[in-house]
């Protein structure tokens, strides 16, 4: 009896653990590229004042650069809850909302900027 | 009189047949041809062959046009060149065949490639825009 009760618990509850297992697993895997939108996230950028250094801080490494880094260009995804930074691995513009130019003078200070709609 | 009516009646039979042979060949196949105008998925959006008339040779500057266009697909290595591409479907056609209690229908999209090269000097004014198109077909097609 006591055996019995053993194997119908265990048949029971190995394949409740795989299955939750797996949950956990394609959760960590969904998560990986998860953007965090931020409404506010352009706020930062002054022309004249934002440095080099606060965009690398604020954006990470551009996904491309023009005269000697003088100027940058990041990717950006939109949604309801506002702006998110786009890596450039992707091949083409399915996923990319917007293109950011960043334009540095000399001292690497922001000199212009632009969003340009490419969607 | 007799020769003549016969040689009318059989031109007039073998056109008939013609025709009817024809006509039953094409029952089972649908083509329709629909004028579309739209950019493929991955294609940037934000450019048309008619917008590049603010482009001066001589006068607009690299930092004008990347400010305006955004990234562009393709830099020189010296930066002396940019390409912006994209691409625009602008017919489908569609075509249905059918037989017995089985058959095949799809669109086939004819498209443009458009790449406005750019070149800059040295100071990066730009020195000469280019505007080259080629075609492509893609096609779906989807059995039942």
């Amino acid at each position: 009896m006591g055996t019995e009760r053993s194997n119908l618990f265990g048949c029971r509850i190995t394949p409740v653990l795989a299955v939750a297992t797996m949950v956990l697993l394609a959760q960590a895997c969904a998560t990986v590229d998860k953007p965090s939108p931020d409404p506010h996230l352009l706020n930062f950028l002054r022309e004249g004042q934002t440095k080099r250094e606060d965009i690398a801080l604020r954006f990470g490494p551009p996904s491309r650069t023009l005269e000697q880094e003088r100027v940058l260009f990041y990717r950006l995804g939109q949604n309801q809850k506002g702006y998110f930074i786009r890596e450039a691995r992707y091949e083409n513009w399915a996923e990319v909302r917007h293109s950011l130019v960043l334009v540095l003078d000399e001292q690497g200070v922001l000199q212009k900027h632009s969003l340009v709609p490419l969607r | 009189m007799n020769l003549n009516f016969w040689r009318q009646t059989n031109w007039r039979w073998c056109r008939s047949l013609a025709l009817a042979a024809l006509v039953s060949n094409m029952t089972g196949c649908i083509i329709l041809p629909v004028p579309v105008s739209y950019h493929t998925h991955g294609s940037r959006k934000n450019l048309r062959s008619e917008d590049t008339q603010w482009l001066v040779p001589g006068q607009t500057t690299r930092a004008q046009v990347v400010l305006r266009l955004g990234e562009p697909d393709e830099i020189e290595d010296d930066d002396s060149r940019l390409v912006y591409r994209w691409e625009k479907i602008y017919l489908q056609v569609w075509v249905a065949v059918g037989g017995g209690y089985s058959g095949a229908a799809g669109p086939t999209d004819y498209g443009r490639d458009y790449a406005l090269e750019l070149t800059f000097d040295l100071r990066g004014a730009l020195i000469n825009q280019a505007l080259h198109e080629s075609e492509f077909e893609t096609k779906a097609t989807h059995t039942f």
